[in-house]
């Protein structure tokens, strides 16, 4: 009832018609916004509410990105905080995962775990 | 760490080739970090990955391997986040990543660092200076 009595104030200041059968469907169509689809009305408040929705989608990412790097803020982490390693001999060749001279005489491979 | 001595006494000298595999074996922190740098190596940049990895798996102001991690080295190296993103996500390189493993198993790798010379893995030995006189032997340096 309190729904239905704040829709239909707002509908009215919306300037909506009260009379408007139209406008009656609307309380219900809003209703079914929030969960309550009990009519056929709903299949339209559903309709609405799934442009709502898109709407509402079109718009995640920004919130999603916001969220994401008031997570890393909190986090406090920033690329100053890595350790930077020396830097590799710039003369050794590097084929992929490979290093130094393909032609020579000795391989060394070694299998290892980043942990 | 192994991986300096050998890159300044035998690859920078041109008497060997030095090949990174993997063998992700420590759980699944491992195997990301092993499909992060796989990702890198799609950008071109494994070895600086590889390296930035290793100089920060223990790094106390980071959180050890993680998402946050992997995506900080990436951004230092300034890779393409979006391609990289994915790459992590989709998990492209998990596959290779666990055949690596499998294939390191079969040949009797069982701990890390392990290391094949020309080909035959290196076992019995207790200390890197052992490892060490077996390379200089194979490179004709003793």
């Amino acid at each position: 009832m309190l729904v239905a009595a704040l829709v239909s104030v707002l509908a009215v200041a919306c300037g909506g018609d009260d009379d408007d059968d139209d406008a009656g469907d609307a309380p219900t169509a809003t209703t079914s916004e929030v969960g309550d689809a009990q009519n056929d009305e709903a299949g339209e408040a559903t309709a609405t509410t799934e442009e709502g929705e898109a709407t509402a989608t079109e718009d995640a990412p920004a919130p999603t990105t916001a969220a994401t790097t008031a997570e890393e803020d909190e986090a406090g982490l920033d690329t100053s905080m890595l350790v930077i390693p020396e830097a590799r001999d710039a003369s050794i060749e590097v084929n992929g995962r490979v290093l130094g001279n393909p032609d020579a005489a000795v391989s060394i491979i070694e299998y290892g775990d980043f942990q | 760490m192994v991986e300096p001595v050998i890159e300044e006494r035998y690859v920078a000298t041109g008497l060997a080739t030095f090949e990174y595999r993997d063998y992700a074996f420590l759980g699944e922190g491992s195997v990301l970090a092993a499909e992060a740098a796989r990702c890198a190596a799609d950008q071109g940049r494994f070895w600086e990955y590889h390296d930035l990895i290793f100089a920060n798996v223990d790094n106390p102001n980071l959180p050890g391997l993680s998402q946050q991690m992997f995506d900080l080295i990436a951004q230092y190296l300034e890779l393409d986040m979006d391609a990289f993103g994915s790459c992590l996500d989709d998990h492209t390189h998990r596959s290779a990543v666990e055949e690596s493993r499998q294939q390191a198993s079969a040949i009797g790798v069982s701990g890390t660092p392990s290391i094949l010379l020309n080909g035959q893995l290196v076992t019995g030995i207790e200390t890197y200076d052992e490892l060490f006189q077996m390379i200089d032997e194979a490179v004709g340096l003793s």
